[in-house]
């Protein structure tokens, strides 16, 4: 017994000795961490350098009971470095504490990065750094430049970068135009060779300048940023956009909306409104005679919302009517947004992945002019479109 | 299997006569000895009887105050100053035995036996040439009446709590257990203090092998005196360096019933309340009586939230201090953001400001508990609410800490074990220190080894952390979960292994 | 050692975290891509076969651990050395999980700690576990279990939940072709399946002989279950590209998991609880050679030897690689051929044949 506690009174000492010694380095208190909610990344080809742009909370601001100083809740500056993390470096010169990434909602990809410099050189850092998500969102900024479109504050969410990810999940569920698309989702689209990545894309409108300050959130007259757009790369280039009714195409080929709103003509002035949902496609694509063939088959179901005809819809031939037409715009949307990137020659839709999971020996042929077979693919599209409900009144409006 | 303790053997403090010595036949030195080993007390009545018509000479001899002196005066005297008795009766003994109204009369001829009878409450009567004298059990002590337990309260259910009578006491478990089978097995612990103290047991449902240990690691010790149970506690532990109680205590007598039929035993003593239940084990201590006296599925709730209160006042502190300093990417953007303003004016470290704040409430807990109640409201108010806003205000602590350490310490009372709960706060403090070091990966490796530790206990053979550890699935029933009634069919580990089915319980004809 | 029994409830929790251990972590047949479930149903069925070989070597001796009945089929003097050869083995392999698990705190949760400071942590439970005892040991390894199940469960709901998996991610099936698969399959089976040697050392402390066999191959079928799934559900969710690339796949998985923005980034719950399994493993490995230490060299004071194999085992962890990449390559391309192979299936099977044919030749000898 008494060896025991002789035993039990080193061990006691080792551990004491190795505490006091080796000292805990993880230990960070949170008045020496600044926490960078979102990043933006470009590109000066005259230097050869990358400009990253951190916005990073600004903590007495964000108290919950609201005793902020009259500052802005989030503070932006920039450093430059020949890599990421270079930048990342370089920006200890300018802000007092130790940035952590782990919160980061956003990053923005400034557009000349995307065009002169590519993609691929940008996100190995995002995946190999522990503490840097991969599940973030990206953007790029059309016509516009990072640090400002990340100094415009907005009246609703008051860290820009929040609002920013509002908007495009926003538009995203209710729309369908725009896709939020995440750094995962761009790294598989690098890697995989039958597949491109598609970014959307924002702009400013109104005056920067007034944007950046507090008096943005003040007036009623305010410079606020907007979803401009779905960027097309190839190889990692920028190479086009995609706007409007069209990036609908890439949305619903890629199963990522399930709701959508539709505009058709119900007489030559008029039109109608009609809310798709329940949106499911199916992709396939086949090789035959080195040209590459792809059919798309998308079921759906519509609600009538707005109706500006008074064609009486309780007839069965008018709903059937409205349907072909709804079928009809549909494809064509569906079609103008693969033409688009046909042209850009650009697969952004995965059809090549689609091949390779399917038809592996053609795939393995003709992967090296995969995208120079897409841009020459015919390409049909099929919609099967039902309306199940027509709201709140059963006939039409009479005027 | 039994962990062996070995107990210091204790000098016994001296004993002032010799105490084999035999009474004398003369009857005045036997009462002067008598006399002259006691001190001669203010509080010891000699009554010597020196009847006109009888040739005999009686001494009474008693301590006023823990006998029954009216009874004594009733019973005793009485019939010996008005019984004549043939003076030349060779059997005196036998004839008083059939004049004196007392229940329990022996006959004893050592000056230990007779001494030791009259300082527990008992009567002598001495008699004239005899060499023996008689020993009438008179004892009656005043004792509080039964009121309402003070520490372990419940909603619903009996509302009678021991006292520090033994006897009444076990007349309360008696009184609801009316089985032929009930054994009370009496013992005399402490050198000075010479206590009573009785072992209880149901005899086929108990496993006879505890009931022995628990018989053995009694009589083996050896000390002054026991004031509280909690001495006996100590002593008959099986292992002396853990947090955790091994030994259950109870002031309730349905918790007292409700384990007896388990096939555990219960250890009473005079002059305290609490009564001891041994085996105990872990998920024991989450149980309190009135789990039974609800439904089934409030039961069960309220003992999951029991659970959790437990690893709530455990782990809150040292979790909060760990995700903030080395695991902020854990903390919800948000929150995180938050936590980071209303730090930012803080001058203490947080593992330094949780400390401070976990201190100050252990102070004010102890000043609470010996407060006098007059001015015991005055500081729950201060200390509480005003204590913590104004550190809050004036930049010392942030209102987050303090919110972890209130929740903290209420939980910490949640559990019906009070042992528990204080061994929660222990070791709070030390997973405390070590994820401010090493963040949750060091919260882990110590709750580890708190875990080894607890698995390596044993209350009495029994493993401490069955049923969960050995997994018996047969038992799980009244673990985590509280069973409907009817289904509570098997006794848990303690009980003897061939009468593991409750009796009563199984459906007929199902 | 005091001949403490376990119940087979015990041991079925012991085996099935010990199986899951690292493996679950650095990730299985990653050269075989997005076949590699069809490596590790092999290596499952593989393990089981290995394993009745060890039951079947533990029923002919039924009380000894494996250097005792090496002595007994190959002689005193070769049978001692061998022994030693295993115990060697056995401290060796425990500071190599020691390894992998110090690199994955440091690399993905602790990234300004030493991995001497973390080590140290670790040993410190290792050396108390087995201070205490095989029987606390196993107990603790049933409370564990439950644990790491329940962890287990929220990580497949909330990453079904969360919607990140694609099930195309795992065709297109066979794509390169059997080779990759079978040159990951002797990797696939000596880790984790053959490391079930070391319980040779443990069954004798079963308490009913019988059970051994059926609490085995559940054990091993489980728990390679369990980790087929974990390698589907991560190619699935990260495709098989980047699920090759990672050093801890499961973690690049369950970072994706984003269930309202609440439930994220969860991946340091996901590295603390594979420190449970990591600390079993450790364990189980120094238990054996601790108990192999005493068989052979008949020691009388045990638990005086905890604290040098403790420190041997920390220190080597520490200077075995200088980097998590060599010591990555050094366990797929080195450790399986000249260590594994030879210890796990090889002498096993030799022993057996030895055996056997003994039995044949002098059915007096039991």
């Amino acid at each position: 017994m008494r060896e025991n506690r002789v035993r039990t009174k080193i061990s006691f000492l080792i551990i004491f000795l190795f505490v006091v010694l080796s000292g805990c380095s993880n230990y960070t208190e949170l008045n020496e961490i600044a926490i960078v909610l979102g990043i933006g990344i470009d590109y000066i080809p005259e230097k050869d350098v990358y400009e990253v742009t951190y916005q990073v909370v600004n903590p007495s601001e964000n108290a919950a009971r609201g005793t902020g100083s009259g500052g802005t809740p989030v503070i932006n500056y920039k450093s430059r470095g020949k890599t990421i993390s270079e930048a990342a470096g370089n920006s200890t010169n300018i802000f007092p504490r130790k940035n952590i990434y782990s919160h980061i909602q956003l990053v923005l990809i400034g557009e000349q990065l995307a065009k002169k410099e590519s993609l691929n050189f940008i996100f190995d850092v995002f995946e190999r750094d522990a503490g840097v998500r991969v599940n973030v969102p990206v953007l790029i900024t059309r016509n516009a430049d990072i640090k400002t479109t990340m100094d415009i504050l907005s009246s609703i969410d008051k860290i820009p970068v929040r609002s920013l990810v509002g908007k495009v999940m926003n538009a995203s569920d209710l729309l369908g135009e725009h896709g939020e698309i995440k750094i995962y989702d761009i790294i598989e689209n690098l890697t995989n060779e039958g597949s491109e990545p598609t970014i959307s894309g924002i702009s400013i409108r109104g005056n920067s300048k007034t944007g950046a300050s507090k008096k943005n959130i003040e007036s009623m007259n305010k410079t606020f940023i907007f979803l401009n757009g779905i960027a097309v790369f190839n190889k990692g280039k920028l190479v086009g956009w995609i706007d409007g009714k069209k990036t609908k195409s890439l949305q619903i080929i890629k199963n990522k909306i399930r709701t959508s709103s539709l505009r058709i003509h119900c007489d030559q002035k008029r039109y109608n409104n009609l809310l798709v949902n329940h949106l499911k496609s199916k992709s396939k694509v086949d090789l035959q005679n080195s040209q590459a063939v792809i059919t798309i088959q998308v079921n759906a179901f519509g609600n009538l919302t707005e109706l500006l005809c008074n064609k009486d819809i309780s007839k069965r031939e008018v709903i059937k009517e409205y349907q072909r037409k709804g079928e009809q715009e549909l494809e064509k949307e569906i079609k103008d947004g693969i033409i688009v990137a046909q042209k850009l020659e650009s697969d952004v839709f995965g059809f090549g992945e689609i091949l390779r999971n399917t038809h592996q020996k053609k795939w393995r042929k003709s992967k090296q002019q995969w995208n120079k077979l897409f841009s020459q693919a015919k390409v049909n599209v099929k919609v099967n479109l039902t309306i199940e409900g027509t709201g709140m009144r059963i006939k039409p409006y009479p005027y | 299997m039994w962990k062996k303790v070995s107990l210091k053997q204790h000098k016994s403090s001296g004993n002032t006569s010799s105490s084999d010595d035999l009474l004398t036949k003369n009857l005045i030195e036997n009462v002067g000895q008598i006399k002259e080993d006691l001190g001669d007390c203010s509080d010891l009545n000699v009554r010597m009887i020196k009847h006109k018509e009888n040739p005999f000479a009686f001494a009474v001899i008693h301590i006023d105050g823990i006998s029954n002196t009216p009874k004594i005066d009733e019973h005793v005297i009485e019939p010996l100053l008005t019984n004549k008795f043939d003076p030349a009766s060779r059997t005196i003994k036998d004839e008083l035995q059939q004049v004196i109204a007392v229940t329990n009369i022996k006959e004893k001829n050592t000056f230990k036996d007779i001494l030791s009878a009259i300082v527990s409450g008992g009567t002598v009567i001495l008699i004239d040439n005899d060499p023996s004298a008689l020993i009438l059990s008179t004892r009656e002590i005043e004792s509080r009446s039964i009121v309402e337990p003070t520490t372990q309260t419940v909603i619903r259910g009996p509302k009678d709590s021991f006292t520090e009578n033994l006897r009444t006491n076990t007349s309360l478990v008696r009184s609801r257990i009316q089985s032929p089978n009930l054994r009370l097995d009496s013992m005399i612990i402490g050198e000075v203090t010479q206590t009573q103290v009785e072992i209880m047991y149901i005899k086929d449902i108990a496993d006879e092998s505890i009931v022995k240990e628990v018989k053995n690691r009694l009589q083996k010790i050896k000390i002054d005196g026991i004031i509280e149970s909690a001495y006996i506690e100590g002593f008959i532990q099986d292992e002396m360096q853990t947090p955790f109680p091994t030994v259950q205590n109870t002031e309730r007598p349905d918790a007292v019933v409700g384990n007896l039929l388990e096939g555990r035993v219960a250890i009473f003593m005079t002059g305290t309340p609490y009564v001891l239940i041994v085996p105990v084990t872990f998920t024991q201590l989450f149980q309190s009586p009135e789990d039974y006296y609800q439904n089934q599925y409030i039961g069960s709730v309220l003992r999951i939230l029991r659970l959790g209160a437990f690893f709530l006042a455990l782990y809150a502190p040292a979790v909060y201090v760990a995700m903030i300093t080395h695991h902020q990417a854990l903390v919800p953007t948000v929150l995180l953001v938050s936590i980071a303003a209303q730090r930012e004016a803080i001058p203490f470290p947080a593992i330094v400001e949780a400390f401070i704040m976990e201190i100050t409430f252990e102070v004010l807990r102890e000043a609470g508990i010996r407060m006098p109640r007059a001015v015991g409201s005055a500081l729950s108010i201060v200390g509480a609410l005003i204590l913590g806003q104004a550190a809050v205000d004036a930049g010392f602590v942030s209102a987050a800490m303090v919110i972890i350490v209130s929740v903290t310490a209420i939980a910490s009372f949640a559990l019906p074990n009070y042992n528990l709960g204080i061994a929660a706060r222990s070791l709070r403090f030390l997973l405390l220190i070590v994820a401010s070091y090493a963040g949750l990966y060091g919260v882990l490796a110590a709750s580890l080894i708190i875990g080894m530790h607890m698995c390596s206990l044993r209350s009495f053979g029994v493993p401490y952390l069955s049923p969960i550890a050995p997994f018996k699935l047969k038992e799980q029933k009244d673990v985590l979960f509280r069973f409907a009634l009817p289904n509570l069919i098997n006794r848990p580990t303690p009980a003897n292994k061939k009468n593991r089915v409750r009796i009563g319980n199984r459906n007929e004809g199902e | 050692m005091e001949q403490v029994k376990v119940n087979g409830f015990q041991f079925f929790s012991v085996i099935f975290l010990f199986e899951l251990g690292s493996a679950i972590l650095v990730g299985m047949a990653g050269e075989a891509r997005q076949d590699s479930w069809i490596t590790i149903l092999f290596g499952i069925a593989s393990g089981c076969v290995l394993y009745l070989i060890f039951t079947k070597l533990y029923t002919m001796y039924p009380a000894l651990p494996l250097t005792s009945y090496l002595q007994k089929i190959l002689g005193r003097y070769l049978g001692w050395l061998f022994g030693l050869m295993y115990v060697t083995y056995f401290m060796y392999i425990a500071s190599r999980v020691l390894r992998d698990f110090e690199e994955l705190l440091v690399i993905a949760a602790y990234r300004s700690e030493t991995l001497l400071t973390l080590g140290i942590i670790m040993m410190v439970c290792v050396m108390y576990a087995i201070f205490k005892g095989i029987e606390v040991f196993f107990r603790i390894s049933e409370l564990c279990l439950f644990i790491i199940v329940f962890m287990l469960l929220f990580i497949i709901l909330f990453e079904m939940a969360s919607g990140i998996i694609k099930l195309q991610h795992l065709r297109p099936i066979l794509e390169h072709g059997w080779r990759p698969l079978v040159s990951s399959y002797p990797t696939t089976l000596t880790f984790p399946f053959g490391e079930m040697i070391t319980f040779t050392m443990l069954l004798p402390f079963l308490n009913k002989q019988e059970k051994a066999k059926k609490v085995g191959i559940l054990a091993i079928v489980l728990s390679g279950l369990c980790l087929l799934l974990f390698t589907l559900l991560n190619i699935a969710i990260t495709g098989a590209d980047i699920a090759s690339r990672s050093a801890f796949p499961i973690l690049t998985a369950v970072s994706y998991i984003n269930i309202a923005e609440f439930v994220q980034r969860l991946d340091t719950v996901v590295i603390i609880s594979m420190v449970i399994l990591g600390f079993v493993k450790i364990t189980v490995f120094l238990f054996c050679a601790f108990i192999g230490t005493i068989d052979l060299f008949k020691i009388k004071h045990q638990k005086n030897l905890i604290y040098p194999m403790g420190i041997i085992v920390l220190v080597s962890s520490v200077i075995m690689a200088p980097n998590y990449i060599a010591h990555i390559n050094e366990g797929l391309k080195i450790v399986p051929y000249y260590l594994h192979i030879p210890m796990q299936i090889v002498i096993p099977i030799l022993l057996l044949v030895i055996a056997l044919i003994k039995r044949k030749l002098k059915p007096a000898y039991a």
